[in-house]
């Protein structure tokens, strides 16, 4: 026992005087630079690439190199935390782009293998599908309406719908919309059972005779409209449709009904919403899940939200809804709509909408800027304009198109352009109630028939279009702005040719969330 | 002569865990009586839920229906048998107030047309057994009442306690559904239950099937048709009463 005590003893004193002696050590300090993997050149800052076309990038290292190990990842926009995809393990990146349309960090990564330092390189890399950036027009030809689409290229890709599907629609273009993650439905598999594919993005066509729900995508044929409804309407009358943050809201026969968004839709839109004695004109404003819908019969405003299963018609004068002025009197009534709008922002968050109406009695022409997205709430009201009266000598009150220039949801910081069904463009300006006329001029045998302001304010889109008619074919014309000025500098930007009379257009781009 | 004792100390101690180590383990098996109760749950091997009741309603049921069959899941505690046994299961209730008849209101458990379902099959643990509810006049103003109980035979002694008793209510009147006031279901799409409000849901709105669970959108949807429907009719018809001519049906 006593044996065993001294070799416990003798190895704690060797561990005792041997634990404090100082470790020299025999490192080397190196400058990072003369020890890490040094990347030449070959990695832009952005890229964009299309859905399944293969993304190839070949970077030059420094040196010899196969001295390193590569990586490259991507992870969605700015959130570092999200989920990385690996997308090569070889300096070379040729990669067949299977990520979902969107914006995402790429990073290149090259690590000596030998002492574990390592480079990297971050880009913007852009995804979309080659439908995700681009002018989809809506035509009609043939006694059909397909969609011409002009990709980012310029090319002019003719009847997709058709091309894709095979099949076109019956009727004449009313208008069409897109939402980026909002369609769900059911597919059924090889062995008979039935997957639910949710969130989707999805591009809704409506003509006067049909309504089809195609893949946001590839474009591929979703539903038609008999499949379309959880009780098909009797009465097949459509007046357009539109894309909301909670789905999709459809005008059919004067009423309204929704594909909500939720756990258990499969894009099936549900019981049209009441009416009460409304003759809904067929132009509506989304602004997030609220639906801005005109009354015909009574001359004013109404309202739709999804979950709020009746028209809204109570309306405030100007106030903020915390401060809520007398509830249930609309502030103007009996009067014929000019025009409705939403003002573009970002993503899904709109400005305002914009109302011109004409009293019947009096045959004033007034503004009106309305908050659509407290239709949630339950009320609608003026945020601004408070009815400000347009001057009857002002051209804006006969127009027959209109746009807003896109933009936060400021007082009145928009101008209204428009054109009166000829060849010029013009525009109002609420804020100095001035007008600037003429700020383009088509040739005189053209006829303007969409004007719009492709705008974001994030992702920097920013180009005034204007589509026409001449002989039965279509021309697109794109304009850059004069510096933050409303004005756009001439000539165009771009042409684009088509047959078939153009009705109205939307426009993508890769991060476009929803259209209006 | 410690060291030594430490030693075989941990020699014996070694050799006893060795030894006893490897002993069979013996399982105890269940060897007691089979015993017999009815199914309690949300969804029984018909699909509809099976609590302590179930109200049947001719209401519900095409015009020339005049018999029906409603499943009630029995259930078997113990070992399965591998011959067939046949269930003890009575009527408690006989000649009570509002008691169902046999042979009137409901086929006799030795209706040969009944009998040969009251059985627990060779090898099963369960069986869905049948009640035959028959429709006599009576029902349109009455509901009649048939409790079961699972009782004892030569093959199963009394089951859990308080599930070996089930009633089955039969009617041609409307009778609430097990699921109207279930978070979520029929109570938050058309309110509180009523006679005439069922009858206008099932002939207006074209809805009958009060066993389902329903999903939002389709909650939704019957919400809305519900309100459409009843203020269509209302035009024509003027106001929708339940019977005692006082509770108006409205729809929430």
């Amino acid at each position: 026992m006593k044996q065993i005590a001294k070799y416990i003893l003798a190895t704690l004193l060797t561990i005792y005087l041997t634990g404090c002696i100082k470790d020299t050590g025999n490192y080397e300090y190196k400058d990072p630079k003369e020890v890490a993997p040094v990347l030449v050149s070959g990695i832009e800052d952005n890229y964009s690439a299309i859905s399944l076309e293969n993304l190839v990038i070949d970077p030059k290292m420094e040196g010899d190199e196969t001295l390193y190990d590569y990586t490259w990842y991507a992870y969605p926009g700015l959130i570092v935390s999200s989920a990385c995809d690996t997308l090569g393990k070889t300096k070379k990146l040729d990669y067949p782009v299977t990520l979902m349309s969107g914006t995402y960090q790429l990073v290149f990564r090259a690590t000596n293998k030998v002492n574990k330092t390592s480079v990297y390189k971050k880009s913007v890399l852009t995804v979309s599908s080659i439908f995700g950036i681009g002018y989809f027009i809506n035509k009609y030809e043939n006694g059909r309406t397909d969609i011409d689409f002009v990709d980012r290229y310029g090319v002019v890709n003719k009847n997709i719908l058709k091309q894709i599907n095979g099949e076109d629609l019956p009727g004449k273009p009313i208008r069409s919309t897109y939402e980026v993650n909002r369609y769900s439905y059911n597919v059924t598999n090889p062995d008979g059972t039935v997957t639910r594919i949710a969130m989707k993005p999805a591009m809704m066509v409506c003509t006067d005779e049909d309504m089809r729900v195609y893949h946001g995508e590839n474009l591929k044929l979703l539903k038609k409209w008999d499949e379309a409804f959880l009780e098909k309407p009797a009465v097949k009358k459509p007046q357009g449709v539109w894309a909301t943050t909670g789905g999709f809201m459809l005008m059919n026969n004067n009423s309204v009904c929704y594909v909500n968004n939720n756990g258990s839709n499969v894009g099936e839109f549900g019981y049209p919403y009441p009416v009460n004695n409304m003759k809904l004109n067929s132009t509506a404003s989304v602004i997030s899940g609220s639906v801005m819908v005109y009354d015909d019969n009574a001359g004013e405003l109404a309202g739709y939200y999804v979950q709020t299963y009746a028209p809204i018609k109570n309306a405030v004068i100007k106030a903020s809804p915390l401060t809520l002025g007398p509830v249930g009197e609309a502030y103007f009534t009996n009067c014929d709509l000019i025009y409705m709008g939403t003002q573009v922002y970002y993503a899904t968050s709109a400005g305002r909408s914009y109302v011109i109406v004409k009293n019947r009695s009096t045959n004033v022409y007034s503004l009106w800027q309305i908050g659509t997205g407290n239709i949630q709430y339950g009320y609608i009201y003026d945020y601004g304009a408070g009815g400000m009266v347009i001057p009857s000598n002002f051209g804006v009150v006969n127009g027959k198109v209109f746009a807003l220039k896109g933009g936060a949801a400021t007082a009145l910081n928009t101008v209204i352009y428009y054109s009166s069904g000829d060849n010029k463009v013009h525009y109002y300006n609420p804020a100095n109630q001035t007008e600037r006329r003429d700020m383009i001029t088509l040739p005189a045998s053209e006829v303007i028939t969409h004007i719009e302001h492709c705008y974001d304010f994030y992702y920097k889109i920013n180009t005034f279009t204007v589509l026409s008619n001449k002989d039965g074919n279509w021309i697109l014309r794109t304009y850059d702005f004069e510096g933050a000025t409303p004005d756009v500098l001439l000539p165009e930007k771009s042409t684009h040719n088509g047959s078939g009379l153009a009705k109205n257009m939307i426009y993508r781009h890769a991060n476009t969330s929803i259209t209006y | 002569m410690k060291i030594k004792i430490i030693k075989y100390s941990i020699l014996l101690l070694t050799l006893v865990m060795i030894i006893t180590a490897c002993q069979e383990k013996v399982v105890n098996k269940f060897e007691g009586e089979s015993s017999l109760f009815f199914f309690r749950g949300s969804s029984n091997s018909k699909g509809t839920p099976q609590t302590d009741s179930v109200s049947y309603s001719f209401f519900l049921a095409a015009s020339s229906t005049n018999e029906d069959t409603v499943w009630v899941d029995v259930q078997l505690t113990g070992v399965p048998s591998d011959k067939d046994r046949a269930l003890p299961i009575i009527q408690t209730n006989t000649g009570a107030a509002g008691a169902a008849v046999a042979g009137t209101h409901y086929l006799a458990f030795n209706d040969p047309a009944v009998s040969k379902y009251m059985v627990l099959p060779a090898n099963r643990v369960s069986v869905a057994i049948p009640v035959v509810v028959k429709r006599t006049s009576e029902m349109n103003t009455s509901e009649f009442r048939l409790d079961m109980a699972i009782t004892t035979n030569e093959y199963f002694i009394a089951g859990i306690k308080d599930r070996t008793s089930y009633t089955v209510k039969v009617t041609a009147m409307a009778v609430k559904p097990a699921l109207w006031d279930v978070a979520n279901s029929y109570l938050s799409i058309f309110g509180p239950w009523g006679q005439a409000k069922m009858k206008f849901i099932i002939d207006f709105v074209g809805f009958s099937d009060f066993d389902q669970v329903l999903t939002t959108d389709y909650r939704v949807y019957l919400a809305l048709k519900a309100k459409t429907k009843l203020a269509e009719y209302e035009q024509t018809n003027g106001p929708l009463y339940e019977a005692d001519g006082i509770t108006r049906v409205i729809f929430p």
